[in-house]
């Protein structure tokens, strides 16, 4: 087995999952994005959402804070310095370890 | 990394998809339209034509800040608690790109009325009006997904500047009729993505998220 292969092993688990890997990406692409709106573009349920966005936040990856716009509540998400080094960390890892097997089916 | 540049396109479409910002933007178009004809119909000698054609940067930022406050107002309402809400990212030399974009406007507006005055023919002030609005939106076309209908205006813009510019009429009131027709041009369309984006996007129970 290659050392980038091996690589694979010390991937960010947190951001490894595909649900936390979604809302990490969409979040890296705006400054900032409510609740609603994360839940549109995942198609997770609430729970679920909210399950998962918990665990970025005890990370540090993700800052929540709950505000309003008039008088619309709005829960307010937004990716850390923290979640931006990791998503570019594991996108780092995982082009190591794929192109490693680059040009075999 | 397509992927994250098509998400990145897509993010930026939602912007578009309720129809709000063409409609602030028809609004916008309207009141320019009556400020050109206004002006015309004062008369560039007369005290009042003088002060509102020397007054155009303030009257154009002016609308640009009603602009933003009507549409952040309407998305507030309509968009937030339907579909959510994003705030995009603005990107290093943002502003100074938007400044770069004005002052080549004004260096093209300024070309346009030099090079009309050359022609002995200020009609082409209009068209070429015509031929940069339909740049600018062909352009806000290709920098976000699902927005097939501003090539629409696109090409409409380029044919209500070309058209307007052979019917003889006066700069002022041709490039007033020029923005009151493209005003009703982004009324229409942005009414019916509107009326479109609410019917698709049914407000949902209760307002809390978790």
């Amino acid at each position: 087995m290659s050392k980038d292969l091996r690589g694979l092993a010390a991937l960010d688990r947190i951001i490894h999952e595909p649900a936390r890997l979604m809302l990490v990406m969409i979040l890296s692409t705006v400054e900032s994005a409510d609740f609603l709106f994360l839940q549109r573009e995942t198609q997770l349920s609430k729970g679920n959402l909210s399950a998962h966005l918990t665990k970025l936040e005890a990370a540090g990856y993700v800052k929540i804070e709950k505000t309003f716009k008039g008088k619309y509540p709005l829960t307010i998400c937004r990716l850390t310095a923290a979640g931006k080094r990791a998503l570019s960390d594991y996108r780092a890892g995982m082009n190591k370890a794929l192109g490693s097997g680059k040009g075999r089916p | 990394m397509q992927d994250v540049k098509d998400l990145e396109k897509r993010i930026r479409g939602y912007w578009h998809q309720d129809g709000l910002g063409e409609l602030a933007g028809g609004l916008i178009f309207l009141l320019l339209g009556v400020y050109f004809a206004v002006v015309e119909f004062l008369g560039e000698s007369s005290q009042w034509g003088g002060l509102l054609q020397a007054g155009l940067v303030l009257v154009l930022l002016g609308l640009m800040v009603l602009g933003r406050r009507l549409i952040a107002a309407l998305k507030a309402r309509f968009v937030y608690p339907r579909t959510g809400y994003v705030e995009y990212r603005r990107e290093a030399g943002t502003r100074q790109r938007a400044l770069l974009a004005g002052f080549a406007g004004a260096v093209f507006a300024a070309a346009a009325v030099a090079v009309s005055a050359a022609l002995d023919s200020t009609d082409w002030v209009v068209a070429l009006t015509g031929l940069l609005g339909g740049f600018i939106l062909v352009f806000l076309s290709a920098k976000v997904s699902r927005a097939g209908r501003f090539i629409l205006m696109a090409m409409l813009s380029v044919a209500l500047g070309l058209a307007l510019s052979f019917t003889g009429l006066s700069t002022g009131y041709a490039l007033g009729a020029y923005y009151a027709l493209m005003a009703l041009v982004f009324a229409v369309s942005g009414t019916l993505v509107f009326l479109r984006y609410m019917k698709e996007n049914p407000k949902p129970e209760g307002t809390s998220h978790e």
